[in-house]
């Protein structure tokens, strides 16, 4: 009798792709990226084989024909932290490679002493992924994926990578030894948010969705009959929760009161940002120009009253694509 | 695109992703490449006109 294939051991390698479906070479040493949950490897395909018809000679079912188009979902949960030294070509956010696949643009600003990474939204990247689980390897090319980050607590925030790719049947392997970065990341406290002129709020928590689509593409003109996937528009949301807290007059926003239901009536925009760490080279920041609240849900924890604030962040002009900037320095 | 490169008081640089993949070092080639080479005090003496040194007639 065989062992059992065990769930304890686990890892991921993420590498950019030369061209769209090229997949990657990993180094492991470079390309580990730290999951903090088992990464389980969700298989799907574009056809499942199921056969048309539901009743008459097929009242009883009917056998089904292979299945096509093969593609993995995989949730990658992790954490981010900077480089821990000046950003370069070579140095970079812990995160990068996969943050770049979920259509971020990377601008890398290399003036001495004020190096930084810039992501923005833009055509993104695609990426090779490897994932190493219940002692299988799975290979993934021309992954593209969407991003989450959220932080409920004084803690790390987490941030998840809904991916999707061309998956080819696992093979087994062992985890192989992959060298992680040894920068610890920084925690939300202090994060400074700030929305237009309301910087007093006490914050409880925030959730970020980038809401990129994804899309499919099927080819039948392959034997797979997939041909990856296309990045469509994204929709980033905000959902901010602070303590309800004192009314103020038009504009709406002042350093230690705010009125959310008249801003968002009134759709107004104002510039968002908070920080996450203030230590150089392990900071990163999330801005946005054109954020407008759309929903307050009001919420208690225990005799304390809660806003949700659901904030979308828009671009600021009709046409662009400047709706946030996440920045590493 | 992979990258975009600024550096004050440089050319902004878009590197392409068939480089990017490659690494460090051969982004800053493709960086280094794309902005030519820097000008120093010897090329900037080259690039001033030459001293008349014709005799004018009266």
């Amino acid at each position: 009798m065989s062992a059992s294939k065990v769930l304890t051991e686990w890892g991921v390698m993420v590498e950019a792709e030369a061209s769209y479906g090229a997949g990657a070479t990993m180094v492991a040493g470079e390309d580990g990226l730290l999951a903090l949950e088992r990464p389980d490897v969700d298989f799907d395909w574009l056809h499942d084989g199921q056969r048309r018809g539901e009743s008459g000679p097929m009242s009883h079912g009917i056998k089904r024909v292979g299945k096509s188009g093969l593609f993995g979902n995989v949730p990658l949960i992790s954490e981010a932290h900077g480089a821990g030294e000046a950003y370069s070509a070579s140095k970079v956010p812990n995160i990068h490679d996969i943050l770049v696949a979920c259509g971020f643009t990377a601008t890398l600003t290399d003036t001495g002493g004020s190096e930084k990474y810039e992501y923005t939204p833009g055509a993104g990247v695609s990426a090779g992924i490897e994932v190493y689980n219940l002692e299988h390897k799975y290979l993934l090319k021309g992954c593209y994926g969407d991003l989450s980050i959220s932080s409920d607590a004084p803690d790390v925030p987490v941030w998840e990578f809904a991916v999707q790719g061309l998956l080819t049947q696992p093979s087994e392997a062992a985890v192989p030894s992959i060298t992680y970065p040894t920068v610890v990341p920084p925690k939300a406290v202090g994060i400074a948010f700030t929305l237009g002129n309301y910087t007093g709020g006490i914050v409880r928590g925030f959730d970020f969705a980038l809401n990129r689509e994804i899309s499919p593409r099927v080819d039948q003109n392959v034997a797979a009959g997939h041909a990856g996937f296309t990045l469509g528009g994204c929709r980033p949301t905000l959902n901010m929760t602070v303590e309800a807290d004192a009314f103020t007059g038009d504009p709406f926003h002042g350093a230690d009161a705010i009125n959310p239901y008249q801003l968002a009536e009134a759709a107004t925009a104002l510039a968002l940002s908070f920080q996450i760490g203030s230590t150089q080279y392990n900071k990163w920041k999330l801005e946005a120009s054109a954020a407008q609240i759309v929903d307050v849900e009001e919420g208690d924890d225990g005799p304390s009253g809660l806003w949700i604030l659901t904030i979308e962040l828009n671009p600021t002009t009709s046409g662009g694509k400047d709706n946030l900037t996440i920045t590493f320095d | 695109m992979g990258l975009i490169v600024k550096t004050e008081g440089e050319t902004t640089v878009h590197v392409p992703r068939d480089v990017v993949v490659k690494g460090g070092k051969a982004i800053d080639e493709y960086v280094a490449k794309a902005r030519g080479p820097k000008r120093t005090k010897a090329s900037e003496k080259n690039d001033s006109p030459e001293p008349n040194t014709e005799e004018v007639s009266e």
